[in-house]
């Protein structure tokens, strides 16, 4: 069998569900390795995305592309994306510059030579000042950066590259790799259950990372050796999002604490508590937090 | 997701473990390719048109990982998920009644709503705060590529490409990651303004890794 040609048109048939079933296992089979495909398959998503809001498809078209489009959400905002897009597009953008740079040429023609001097210097003293401003700013956060200590938050971490930021009060940031690559970001977890939800504190996953590693203080809780941490959405009866076998704390110069990892996929926006249970399946300590949108 | 599957299996961290090390050996490798696969499993569940793709994409990595502590011996992770997700997503159209209900609700809604049009002028007002951070040559060449009407488009595209030596080919992947990238802008715009009404402004500490005032 030829292997199957992935044009423009094909994959709109495919985005369609116009293929039949076995042209579409084959497309997929490509679409899972070959990277290639993938760019082809989300560029041509947007033409049609755009023809949908261009209202530049036939009728059946149409019905096809709102049976498999309209459910998914990430796909409803990409057509808001381009509904405001077009009409973003469609103003004369290129026209307004233009005639606001007409204007004011206009206006600098009407003023005397020595005028039209001065001026030019006095833009030319903001401009510099502006950007000694930038300059300085951008120097006093660098220094600023290098100056916040190092504190050894993750004995067993694989990465040893990590910084760490302190804040107070619980969750606190501990770090995340200063490798651009690096793909894993540690958060402190202080114990506590009694917040009002209003209180709740907000954990912000920082871009491109794929790990989340949780390190749960134990400080103040009594000895703990063999204990399971759970994570669950927003009680201590919420659903299982994510869990570990039996673990044995660790200690740090913070005190002894116990890590959780999971993939940062999995934490959705929302509130979840992460639960220390002991041997005998009590809970021992409640970490309340939130999760923002990254 | 009130609606979604109800896991009879949750991925619990010895699990995790697993599959990342047939991922990869390299711990931080196996953490991208997870991310990687994750994507495509997505797109995979996006593109047959299910609700929430994000979700059927956990529950086939779950599996996954659960027939790796069962001991299964996978030789090509990728291919064996593709199995596995075409599974789920047969299940899934299975679990009709609430799937139809929600394609059915939006097959009616041919056009935008009212609703649709606040959230449209919203986007608006941040694709331009969006635009306004490109570099100049980038915002040019996105409003140039968008601009027009139908027929003048393509047309445009093609002179376009050629005024900047790129295969048409070339200017619609330059295009599509500039598009990306704004998409993605807007979208932090929107979830900033939605969370500013509801919360009251942000102040992110230091770092912007947290905020404590929610």
């Amino acid at each position: 069998m030829n292997p199957m040609i992935l044009d423009e048109q094909t994959v709109r048939r495919y985005l369609l569900g116009q293929l039949a079933e076995h042209e579409r296992d084959e497309f997929e089979e490509r679409l899972i390795t070959d990277g290639d495909s993938r760019d082809e398959v989300e560029a041509t998503e947007r033409d049609l995305i755009d023809d949908y809001v261009h209202d530049n498809l036939t009728e059946d078209e149409r019905a096809r592309f709102e049976r498999m489009f309209l459910p998914s959400a990430s796909r409803r905002q990409k057509i808001t994306f381009a509904r405001a897009l077009a009409n973003t597009t469609s103003e004369h953008v290129a026209e307004v510059p233009t005639l606001r740079t007409a204007k004011f040429a206009a206006l600098l023609t009407r003023v005397r030579p020595p005028l039209r001097l001065a001026f030019a210097a006095v833009v030319l003293l903001v401009f510099a000042g502006v950007l000694w401003v930038i300059l300085d700013r951008r120097e006093s956060s660098v220094e600023h950066q290098t100056s916040t200590p190092p504190m050894n938050a993750t004995p067993q971490n694989t990465n040893s590259q990590v910084a760490v930021q302190q804040a107070e009060p619980s969750p606190t940031p501990v770090s995340r790799s200063q490798n651009d690559s690096a793909s894993i970001a540690s958060f402190l977890l202080l114990p506590g259950a009694e917040r009002s939800s209003d209180e709740v504190r907000a954990v912000t996953i920082p871009p491109g990372v794929t790990t989340i590693r949780f390190q749960l203080s134990l400080s103040g809780l009594p000895n703990l050796e063999d204990v399971r941490a759970e994570l669950r959405k927003e009680s201590p009866e919420g659903s299982l999002v994510f869990s570990t076998g039996t673990i044995r704390p660790r200690s740090s110069s913070q005190g002894p604490y116990v890590v959780l990892e999971l993939p940062s996929s999995r934490l959705s926006p929302g509130k979840y508590v992460a639960l220390l249970k002991g041997t005998d399946n009590e809970i021992e300590a409640i970490y309340a937090f939130s999760v923002r949108g990254r | 997701m009130a609606n979604s599957l109800k896991r009879l299996w949750t991925l619990n961290q010895d699990a995790f473990e697993q599959l990342l090390r047939v991922l990869d050996v390299e711990r931080e490798s196996a953490g991208r390719k997870y991310e990687d696969l994750r994507h495509v499993l997505v797109r995979f569940f996006e593109c047959r048109g299910t609700a929430f793709p994000e979700e059927l994409a956990d529950e086939t990595l779950d599996r996954i990982a659960r027939k790796i502590v069962a001991g299964e011996q996978i030789r090509d992770v990728n291919h064996y998920s593709l199995g596995v997700a075409r599974l789920v997503v047969l299940e899934a159209f299975k679990r009709k009644e609430k799937a139809e209900r929600t394609i059915n609700e939006f097959s009616r809604t041919s056009g935008p709503t009212t609703e649709d049009i606040v959230e449209i002028e919203k986007a608006e007002g941040c694709l331009r705060r969006c635009l306004d951070r490109l570099p100049r040559e980038n915002r040019e060449l996105v409003m140039d590529y968008y601009q027009g009407s139908e027929g003048g488009k393509a047309s445009g595209r093609k002179s376009l490409a050629v005024r900047l030596g790129l295969t048409s080919g070339n200017l619609r992947m330059r295009v599509l990651r500039l598009r990306k990238n704004l998409e993605e802008c807007v979208k932090k715009c929107l979830e900033v303004r939605q969370k500013s009404v509801t919360n009251g402004p942000a102040t992110p500490l230091k770092g912007g890794v947290i905020d404590s005032t929610a």
